[in-house]
């Protein structure tokens, strides 16, 4: 006989998320899901706009990375449309996405991932948030940590126009120049947050690395992933976020393959599974091997770890410096999946550093920052890819000679670690589940599986104090409750239903 | 017996309907089914007239007036012409025949003419049968009741109990959204602080930990205010719908897709099933040899796994449950929601349905204001995608711009931005359907003779996604027909 555990909703998650984990009769855990129960179908309803429209329209994908989409978008219309955008205006571009990609990745850090390593795995569950994490981090770097995001977002909006969906990119630039006012702004903001980069890395060392709990689980096999990585990177294969060629290397660090990301279709496949709206993806010339590690399973990893992974270096020096720290510490290349975190801080460090530069770059307040295209000739295809925080995102558009959308194939992030992380949660149930018996540890393990990829919507919860709550019901064969644990849910609130015994 | 169309005619009191009048005396053979409805002039027939005409049941419509050039009104006759080109290609977009909505000229003494377009009208919605928009309205809130088995017991009289003391208890709950609503929320920065203080959080999914259950373990009106943004698609946030609006004295639509469906909306354009196919079928990157689909129930490794399913539409909040409340935008901005929060957490409560953003069009304060003419005409359409663009009024530029029939709230939105205005505060008091009223007031400026408006609306691309961008899901616009059953 057979019994599940059911974590349903798991919170922070883009829609709603839940868990599943069946037992076999010994009560060990044989299997897991995470099931995306979402959709809303942009690939159906983009076709038949104006093709001009995308940047805007598939912004509303996710509220958290619409500047993602934006310029992923903006790339794909330049594709479209034969368009070169001036230096200006991907000057522009460029600075507004390091900034949206320091923020992101910061907030995540700080708002997410250290609650759990500032207050330790098994601390009193409320001091598991950034309330706790500024007790221990002092109030100098604590008011920093609430004050940096509405800086940052602040300037994105003073070149976006919007915060949340941003409305400035058209084929062949943006809409408008940037106001003085606002180049001075980012140019008096640029080293501090250099600085608060540094004092991120800095303070995650301090924390995670000199603590022996964390650089156990960091080690852990339970938290590897032993896969393909892919990222963008640069002609000097550095690591990039705009206007570069994807690379994916083996487990073993050694190139797979470097292409233009329009070339994107022989390397990427896309599977579907019944039982999640999610879609996952995996390397086309190795096919699909079900949910399996190593060189010869199609699956691999996105997002700060797989980029790193997939890069020769950073692009920016101090940022380089971290890298190798990184790689030092865990070997390269690294299938640690806690390794995610430190990875992110190394991302925001260069997006802090190249905001640093293009700040002082002169061709910020020119005011040519667009070359309108003529219009299409005939039908036409765009493809249009960038590095969003969680990973390579794919826009692949075909118009008809007016300029409207006939297909529209979109593929994010979180696609692409999808299948990775089910073995990530598989990997956390088989090691821990044990004889059914279930206690705090798991329920924080198994969040700590899938909480390291900063699956989509969690950075949505940048602003808050955060621990993700968890109720797991272990139900007998015959389906009554055997065992209910909680954490962070009042005691006197009724367990959670089963969602997956319900229709 | 065949089926007989129901046909309502919009006739302009100088012509046509004279000639219907004469068609009549002479007892010319046209089909008697038909409504009329007299109108000074073809140029007062609102889109929101002919589909509303739809709505109550019209299977075709008719606009008759004035031959161009003798309409009594200069040129009414050439903006409904426009409009007519305008809104046939909207319908068309949504599966609605264009045989079903004709125009056509008939001078006092044609009635001869008059009685030909009628019979040929009637003719060819014959031979498309009923539009039963009734059934493609309903058959969402069909699914939703069908596939959500809890949702009688949510349509019970709430009773609630006592408001309890202390703080308001507060719900944040998304549905089919983006995530950018919560973004917006915690972009309150500083009032964001102060706001939760205020009250006790007692779901947000997004931040906190509460669960289903424990929303369920609260008493009737347990909740004070209960702010939901999202569409509802999938038949789980229904569900959600029902028990908040159970569980909450007021219930607040927040943002664009609970207020009028938003983005998502614009799946109405498809059936279920090609939302379903172009994610997990078309695709060149799919391999999916068994053409599986998800949202089916499956068995792995024994058990069962199930995902909520398809809605034939989706739908604004405001079409499952009574929302009292509603904060528009997308997302809302900063000081929008302040200053709506403060209002309703205040106890100083607006009229029930009111939107809480200023009533007045977005024009009033665009920077462009100044450049925008007395009489804007349109000569010619210009695209964002291929016009280097200036800094006056778009609309004058010959640029879709839906400031004048979108309410203010955004600023600093769009326009600051250098950018049209897309529609998403949705629009004023007082008008059903935002994108019918943007469409007549776009085709409207359409200028030149027949040939030339109709020219022009024929070049205006996307027109249902362009006036309902944001509004598709609340739109009297009548969905497409559902071919098999729900997704």
């Amino acid at each position: 006989m057979t019994r599940r555990i059911t974590i349903d909703p798991i919170t922070r998650l883009e829609g709603h998320g839940r868990i599943e984990v069946l037992l076999d009769e010994q009560g060990n855990a044989q299997s897991a899901f995470l099931q995306v129960p979402e959709l809303r179908g942009f690939e159906r309803f983009c076709v038949g706009r104006a093709a001009e429209e995308m940047p805007q329209l598939t912004a509303h994908v996710c509220g958290v990375c619409p500047a993602a989409h934006h310029l992923a978008s903006a790339r794909a219309l330049d594709a479209l449309y034969a368009a070169t955008p001036p230096a200006a205006a991907r000057r522009i571009q460029a600075l507004y996405y390091n900034l949206f990609l320091f923020e992101d990745h910061l907030l995540h850090y700080w708002y997410m991932g250290g609650p759990d390593f500032y207050a330790g795995p098994r601390a009193p569950a409320p001091m598991r948030n950034v309330l706790g994490v500024i007790a221990r981090v002092g109030q100098d770097l604590g008011r920093r940590i609430l004050s940096v995001r509405k800086e940052a977002r602040d300037l994105m909006a003073a070149i976006a126009g919007r915060t949340v969906h941003p409305v400035f990119a058209l084929p062949g630039g943006i809409s408008r120049r940037l106001e003085p006012e606002t180049v001075a702004r980012v140019r008096e903001a640029a080293p501090r947050l250099v600085r608060f980069a540094e004092d991120t890395l800095e303070s995650f060392r301090a924390a995670v690395l000199g603590d022996r709990e964390y650089a156990a689980a960091l080690g852990s096999e339970v938290f590897r992933v032993r896969c393909h990585s892919m990222g963008m990177v640069d002609g000097a294969g550095r690591l990039a976020f705009l206007d570069g060629r994807l690379r994916i290397v083996d487990p073993g660090g050694a190139e797979v393959a470097l292409f233009e990301p329009r070339d994107w279709l022989d390397h990427v496949a896309e599977r579907v599974e019944p039982w999640t709206y999610a879609k996952l993806t995996f390397l086309r010339q190795k096919g699909w091997k079900g949910f399996t590690e190593g060189a010869e399973s199609g699956l691999y990893r996105v997002g700060p770890l797989g980029r790193l992974n997939a890069a020769k270096a950073m692009a920016t020096n101090r940022a380089e410096i971290e890298r190798q720290r990184l790689f030092e510490t865990l070997g390269w290349p690294a299938h640690q999946t806690l390794a995610f975190h430190w990875a992110r801080l190394v991302e925001a460090l260069q997006a802090a550093e190249t905001v640093d530069q293009l700040a002082r770059d002169p061709d910020l307040s020119s005011a040519d920052v667009r070359r309108v295209p003529a219009p299409l000739p005939g039908p036409r295809q765009g493809v249009g890819a960038v590095e969003a925080p969680r990973g390579t995102l794919i826009h692949d558009y075909a118009a008809d000679a007016d300029g409207v959308l006939t297909r529209v194939n979109l593929v994010v992030a979180s696609q692409h670690n999808g299948a990775a992380v089910q073995i990530s949660v598989r990997k956390a149930a088989r090691g821990l589940v044990r004889n059914g018996r279930v206690d705090d540890g798991l329920l924080n393990l198994l969040e700590m599986a899938f909480r390291a990829y900063d699956p989509c919507n969690a950075c949505a919860s940048h602003a808050l104090p955060g621990e993700l709550p968890l109720v797991v019901t272990i139900r007998g064969p015959d389906g009554a409750v055997r065992d209910v644990i909680r954490r962070r849910v009042p005691d006197d609130a009724p367990a959670p239903r089963s969602g997956g015994e319900e229709g | 017996m065949a089926h007989e169309p129901r046909i309502v005619a919009f006739l302009c009191n100088g012509c046509a309907y004279q000639a219907a009048d004469r068609a009549g005396q002479a007892k010319l053979a046209y089909p008697q089914s038909l409504l009329t409805v007299r109108v000074m002039c073809t140029g007062r027939v609102e889109p929101a007239f002919v589909l509303q005409a739809f709505r109550e049941g019209a299977d075709g419509v008719l606009v008759a007036g004035c031959h161009p050039g003798d309409c009594h009104y200069v040129d009414g006759n050439l903006r409904a012409a426009a409009r007519h080109a305008v809104l046939s290609r909207a319908l068309e977009q949504a599966g609605i025949e264009p045989a079903r909505f004709r125009i056509a000229w008939a001078s006092a003494t044609e009635a001869e003419r008059f009685a030909a377009e009628v019979r040929a009208l009637t003719g060819a919605v014959r031979a498309l049968g009923p539009l039963d928009y009734r059934a493609r309205a309903l058959d969402a809130v069909e699914d939703a009741i069908r596939l959500a088995p809890h949702r009688l017991e949510a349509i019970e009289e709430r009773v609630g109990a006592p408001r309890a003391p202390g703080k308001p208890r507060v719900a944040f709950w998304w549905n089919a959204s983006c995530g950018g609503c919560e973004e917006a929320v915690i972009d309150l920065g500083d009032a964001f602080a102060a706001l939760v203080e205020k009250v006790d959080v007692v779901l947000w999914p997004v931040a906190l930990d509460f669960k289903r259950r424990d929303v369920e373990a609260l008493p009737d009106g347990g909740i004070d205010v209960a702010f939901v943004n999202g569409a509802v698609r999938l038949t789980e946030q229904d569900e959600w719908a029902q028990l908040l609006r159970r569980k909450a004295r007021v219930l607040v639509a927040f943002g664009a897709c609970a207020h009028t469906g938003g983005v998502v909306g614009l799946g109405n354009l498809s059936e279920p099933q090609e939302i379903l196919d172009a994610a997990y079928r078309a695709p060149a990157s799919i391999s999916n040899p068994d053409a599986v689909l998800p949202g089916q129930r499956v068995r792995a490794a024994g058990h069962d796994l199930s995902l909520p399913t398809l809605l034939s539409s989706a739908l604004p909040l405001g079409a499952v449950v009574q929302v009292d409340y509603t904060i528009p935008g997308c997302p809302p901005s900063p000081a929008v929601i302040g200053a709506a929060v403060d209002r309703i957490l205040s106890g100083d409560l607006p009229p029930a349905g009111a939107v809480l953003a200023p009533n007045a069009p977005l024009c009033g304060t665009c920077p462009r204001r100044d450049s925008r003419p007395e009489r804007i005409e349109v000569g010619a359409l210009r695209r964002l995608a291929t016009s280097a663009l200036d800094g006056t009024c778009f609309l004058a530029q010959g640029l879709v711009c839906l400031g004048p029939g979108t309410r203010q709230g955004c600023q600093p939105g769009c326009v600051e931005a250098g950018m049209p205005c897309r529609g998403c505060f949705g629009p004023l008091d007082g008008v059903r359907d935002g994108g019918a009223a943007m469409l007549s007031a776009f085709a409207s400026l359409l200028a030149g003779g027949e040939d030339d408006v109709r020219a022009l609306a024929a070049a205006l691309p996307d027109p249902a996604g362009t006036f309902w961008r944001y509004s598709l899901a609340a739109a009297l616009v009548p969905r497409r027909p559902r071919k098999g059953g729900p997704g």
